[in-house]
C-alpha cells in the first residue's frame, strides 16, 4: 500500500513522469510460484526460455515444465511506480540530513518509470518435458522450478 | 515493449532475474487512458495525512486507491535492464531447434498485486472546518491581523493550501469554494460569516431604499461607493452583489459598470433566516405575516422558496415553522440520513426531497440510496408514502 509521508505540512505525493518518455515494460505472468532452490543469489539466476512460437503465442520453458502462454492487451495500461525522495528535499532540508531518524517524513514522490500494455499469460497447465538436456547438471543446477498453484489471474483479458 | 514482445517469431530469449532484481520496490498502478495521458503530462497527487485512506487526485476527479493482490507470479522487465547472463546457443532446448539464437530478458522485478483506482467522493467535510476556522468577519480587524506578522496567518488558508489539505482534486474544491460562497481575499479564502454577511446585505437594501435604486439593476460602482462608507471593503460588497445576485449583462457602452439584479428569493430567505435568528420556532401564520412585513416592497415572499430551509410540523391545529438548512447537513450518504431521521423520524417525499441535495456520492442514484437508507410505506394509495430509517 502506499503510505503518505508522515509530515504534518505536506500530505500530498506528487504522481509524475521525470523521465519526459516512458518505455513499455514487459511483463510475464504464471500460474503458481517461482521455487528456486535455496541458492546464494538470485541476480542473474536463469529463470528459462521463451519462445514466441505464433504472432499471439508463446512457450515459457521453466527446468522440465514447458508451459503454453499468450499475448494479451491489457483492458487498462498499467504503470510501473518507484517511490523517490523528492528532489528538492535532498539538499535543502536542514533537519532532516541532521537528523537521520526523521527522515521518514522526508517528501517523496512517485515516479512512472515505465508502461505496461501486454502481457505474457501463461494459464495452461505445465506440461512435463523429457528432454536430454537433463543430463546436464552443470547447466541446470541453479534452474528455478515450477510449483503449481490453482490462482486467480492478475487481470481479466478483455 | 522490449524484446518480449517485439520477438520475432520462432525468435526466443532467456530470461532471467537481472543484476537489479529486487533492489527496488516498484507498484503496479491501475489507470484509463485519459487518467494515464495527465499523469505524464502534468502529473497526479496522491493526497492524505496518516489517518486518512490515501485518494488519488487528477485535475477534475478523486480516486479511492484499491490494493488488489494475486497468487500468480508477475514478472516485470525493463527493457534496459537484460540479464547479463550467458546466452549461448545450448540453452536453446533440442525441441525448440526452429528458434534462433536467444538473446536474454531481465527480470526487474516481482509484483505481488496491483492498485486500482475507483471514482469516489471527493472528501470535503475537511474543507468546510478548515474554512470555518476563521470566517470572514470584521474588515478592520482582518487588515490589522494580517499586517501584524506571521501568527495573523492562523487559520487562514490559500489555494494551495487547500490543495494540500483536502482530499479532492483542484476543480472539486473549487466548486466546493463556490458553493459554500467562499471568497478570496488578500490570498486567503474565506467563508463569509452568515450575521456578518445579512448585516452587508441589509446595508445594501436600505441604501437602495434611501437612493431609490432599483435592487434589479443595481450599479455596482454606485452601491461599492456609498456602502464602503459603513466599513465595508469594496472587495467584499461585490462578493455580496455576486451571492444575492446575479449580474446583468453589461452595455458595451459602459464596459466599466457592473450592474446585479438580486435575486428575489435570496433576498427573500435572506429575510426569512433573520426572523428565524431571533426567534427559532414561529406559528406558520404569524411568520408568514411578519416575513412580508419586513420584505422591501415590489418581492413577493413565497413559502416555496424555503425549501430545505425550514421544517413545517402539524402540532394539532396548527401548523409551526422552524429553521433546518440542508447546507447544515453532512454530505456522506449515510451521515445524512442519519441526520435526518435523528431530525425527524419519518418524512413525505416533499419533505424529504430538498434535503436529498448536495450529497457526494458518485455513481449512486437517490433512488439506490433511498432504497439503501430507508424504508418506503404507504399505508394506502392516496395517502403519501413516508420513508423511515432502515
Ligand atoms: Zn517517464
Amino acid at each position: 500500500m502506499i503510505e503518505v509521508a508522515s509530515a504534518a505540512s505536506d500530505m500530498q505525493i506528487p504522481v509524475k513522469c521525470s523521465c519526459g518518455e516512458c518505455k513499455e515494460w514487459g511483463m510475464v505472468e504464471l500460474q503458481g510460484s517461482l521455487e528456486i532452490q535455496h541458492s546464494t543469489s538470485l541476480h542473474n539466476l536463469t529463470i528459462g526460455s521463451l519462445c514466441r512460437t505464433s504472432t499471439s503465442t508463446y512457450k515459457l520453458v521453466i527446468g522440465y515444465h514447458e508451459l503454453e502462454g499468450t499475448k494479451v492487451t491489457l483492458k487498462k495500461p498499467l504503470v510501473i511506480l518507484k517511490k523517490v525522495k523528492a528532489p528538492d528535499a535532498m539538499d535543502t532540508d536542514p533537519v532532516s540530513s541532521s537528523d537521520p531518524s526523521l527522515s521518514t517524513s522526508t517528501p517523496v514522490e512517485m515516479h512512472v518509470v515505465g508502461i505496461i500494455r501486454h502481457k505474457l499469460l501463461f494459464k495452461s497447465r505445465p506440461k512435463a518435458l523429457i528432454s536430454k538436456q537433463e543430463v546436464k547438471p552443470k547447466k541446470q543446477r541453479e534452474l528455478p522450478s515450477l510449483k503449481l498453484e490453482s490462482s486467480r489471474e492478475l487481470l481479466d483479458p478483455s | 515493449m522490449a524484446e518480449l514482445l517485439d520477438l520475432n517469431v520462432n525468435g526466443s530469449v532467456t530470461v532471467g532475474y537481472s543484476d537489479s532484481f529486487a533492489t527496488e520496490e516498484f507498484k503496479l498502478l491501475e489507470v484509463d487512458e485519459s487518467v494515464l495521458k495527465e499523469l505524464l503530462n502534468d502529473g497526479l497527487t496522491i493526497k492524505g495525512d496518516p489517518n486518512d485512506e490515501a485518494v488519488l487526485c487528477t485535475s477534475s476527479t478523486t480516486y479511492a486507491i484499491k490494493y488488489v493482490s494475486t497468487s500468480n507470479t508477475v514478472l516485470l522487465l525493463s527493457p534496459t535492464q537484460h540479464s547479463t547472463l550467458q546466452s549461448d546457443a545450448t540453452d536453446c532446448p533440442e525441441n525448440e531447434k526452429d528458434c534462433t539464437r536467444p538473446t536474454s530478458a531481465g527480470v526487474v522485478a516481482m509484483v505481488p498485486g496491483l492498485i486500482e483506482l475507483v471514482e469516489t467522493a471527493p472528501r470535503l467535510d475537511k474543507l468546510k472546518v478548515l474554512l470555518n476556522q476563521r470566517p470572514y468577519t470584521e474588515d478592520l480587524d482582518e487588515e490589522q491581523m494580517l499586517e501584524e506578522d506571521e501568527r495573523g496567518r492562523t487559520g487562514l488558508y490559500t489555494m494551495d493550501d487547500l490543495a494540500n489539505q483536502v482530499q479532492a482534486s483542484y476543480s472539486q474544491i473549487k466548486a466546493a469554494l463556490e458553493s459554500v460562497q467562499a471568497v478570496e481575499i488578500e490570498g486567503f479564502w474565506r467563508i463569509v460569516d452568515g450575521n456578518f454577511m445579512q448585516g452587508l446585505l441589509d446595508v445594501i437594501l436600505l441604501t437602495a431604499v434611501q437612493h431609490d435604486w432599483n435592487i434589479k439593476l443595481l450599479q455596482e460602482s454606485e452601491v461599492v461607493q456609498v456602502v464602503r462608507n459603513d466599513g465595508y471593503t469594496p472587495k467584499i460588497i461585490e462578493h455580496c452583489l455576486a451571492c444575492y445576485g446575479k449580474e446583468v449583462e453589461t452595455n458595451v457602452q459602459e464596459p466599466d459598470t457592473r450592474k446585479w439584479e438580486l435575486e428575489e428569493s435570496k433576498v427573500c430567505v435572506h429575510y426569512a433566516k433573520q426572523l428565524l435568528r431571533s426567534v427559532p420556532k414561529w406559528r406558520l401564520e404569524d411568520f408568514l405575516n411578519a416575513w412580508k412585513r419586513n420584505i422591501p416592497t415590489g418581492l413577493q415572499p413565497e413559502l416555496e422558496m424555503l425549501k430545505g430551509e425550514v421544517l413545517i410540523e402539524r402540532i394539532g391545529a396548527d401548523s409551526w415553522l422552524r429553521l433546518f438548512s440542508v447546507s447544515s447537513l453532512p454530505t456522506k450518504p449515510a451521515e445524512r440520513f442519519s441526520a435526518l431521521f435523528k431530525e425527524n423520524p419519518k418524512w413525505e417525499w416533499d419533505d424529504l426531497e430538498p434535503y436529498l441535495r448536495g450529497m457526494q456520492a458518485p455513481g449512486q442514484s437517490v433512488e439506490a440510496m433511498l432504497l439503501r437508507y430507508t424504508r418506503k410505506t404507504q399505508i394506502s394509495p392516496n395517502v403519501p408514502a413516508m420513508y423511515t430509517p432502515r
